[in-house]
């Protein structure tokens, strides 16, 4: 058997070798995966869509004796690639807290994002999820409740004398601040 | 650094296994007609990149595919590169797999000890074919419409399986969004690469511990040979260079 020994080569020889090799490697392995990361990561730089104010209902159609309602928010929504114009975004808690005041609420629990329920009997919202209670002024209501802050209230313009329109907006949930979504 | 790197070392026996990865027997030396096997090992595995991050932003319906595509190419930050890169090197792959096989031919590669490795080579061949046909269809535009009812309706017109056979890559009777779902979906995204790699492992092994086949032409030395290690080269530069040519 004969094996063949291969010359040294100088060591800066190798190092420039070495280094191209580091260099070229790097711009084609890496591009395609950074390429890769960065649309991973385009959802991060997706700002939240501004809603301007929505008609939700008339004044009329809200009891006087301040007992909330339940109402669809329909506005246009962007989803991706798709808009579409008129369709549910959310939903509110109205109630009257005077002849032409309103007070509006996102259903939505500041806890984890659950929608929360009305009791009539025991007049104040609850939370499916974890327990979560709310009174009718939208501050909790249970100490043991879970969540960090209280229903959140929405900008509400009453227009036209009998238009209610809502500032519709989701907020983050879990955080003792307001911080809009 | 060097007390770092011995250190990962120790634990990892990283060193070894690039060593590996990057040297191999070849009398004579290395030569750039030899780069084909590793331009095709790494187009792959750009492939196998670039499509799983597509994936994760592609929408797989007859009503969103498009959609979703000129989503990814228009709207998404580096969407356009993501896709031109595993748009172009899917073409490239193509052309590389006919040059492989050539070389194959050219040298009696298929020749023994290697025959168990060309069958494997022809299906990968095929897989990887069967990945440029479907993922044709995927960004579901009028090019890749017409171009899958071609193809498809061939594959109908064999003999005695050809019907079914369309019905089942197809989803139904027609293109539509079973077809859709079937390609991208299961079909394609998930159970194909897997066949792909698990073809690929010991396509590649074999290949390194047969050594390279520039060797069977040589009677006087047979696939033993590596383990006398005539020449040790290191084939990286030009393997790296030819890849930086195909990413470019």
């Amino acid at each position: 058997m004969e094996t063949h020994d291969v010359p040294q080569q100088p060591a800066r020889r190798n190092f420039i070798k070495k280094t191209c090799a580091v260099f070229v490697g790097a711009v084609t392995g890496l591009i395609p995966a950074i390429s890769g990361l960065i649309v991973f990561l385009d959802p991060l730089r997706r700002k939240s869509q501004e809603s301007d104010a929505v008609l939700v209902a008339s004044l009329s159609s809200l009891p006087a004796d301040g007992v909330p309602r339940k109402f669809s928010v329909i506005a246009s929504h962007t989803d991706a690639w798709n808009r579409m114009p008129r369709v549910p975004v959310g939903a509110v808690y109205l109630r009257r807290i005077g002849d032409e005041q309103v007070q509006a609420f996102n259903v939505i629990c500041p806890h984890a994002g659950c929608f929360v329920d009305y009791d009539l009997s025991k007049k104040s919202y609850h939370c499916p999820c974890h327990n979560s209670s709310f009174a009718l002024d939208g501050r909790i209501a249970d100490p043991k409740s879970p969540s960090p802050r209280g229903l959140d209230e929405l900008d509400v313009d009453i227009r036209n004398g009998n238009e209610i329109w809502v500032k519709f907006q989701n907020f983050r949930a879990g955080d003792k601040e307001k911080i809009p979504a | 650094m060097d007390r770092l790197l011995n250190w990962v070392d120790r634990r990892t026996g990283y060193r070894r296994i690039i060593e590996y990865a990057l040297y191999e027997n070849i009398p004579g030396g290395a030569r750039w007609r030899y780069i084909w096997g590793s331009t095709l090992v790494f187009c792959l595995s750009v492939q196998f990149i670039t499509g799983l991050f597509l994936w994760m932003s592609y929408s797989p319906s007859s009503q969103t595919a498009w959609e979703s595509v000129y989503y990814i190419q228009n709207e998404m930050t580096c969407g356009w590169l993501l896709r031109g890169i595993h748009h172009f090197t899917a073409s490239v792959m193509n052309v590389l797999l006919v040059l492989h096989l050539m070389q194959v031919v050219i040298d009696g590669a298929y020749k023994a000890p290697r025959e168990i490795n060309f069958w494997f080579g022809l299906g990968l061949l095929l897989l990887v074919l069967a990945l440029s046909l479907t993922g044709y269809l995927l960004p579901w535009d009028q090019k890749g419409y017409w171009a899958t009812k071609v193809a498809t309706n061939i594959m109908a017109i064999a003999p005695v399986v050809g019907p079914a056979l369309q019905r089942l890559v197809i989803g139904g009777a027609d293109t539509r969004n079973a077809s859709r779902t079937n390609i991208s979906g299961p079909t394609r995204c998930s159970t194909m690469p897997s066949p792909v790699s698990r073809c690929w492992w010991p396509f590649c092994s074999w290949s390194c511990a047969l050594g390279s086949s520039t060797l069977a032409k040589t009677s006087a030395l047979n696939w033993r040979l590596p383990l006398i290690r005539p020449k040790l080269t290191p084939r990286r530069g030009r393997n790296g260079i030819s890849c930086s040519c195909m990413s470019f």
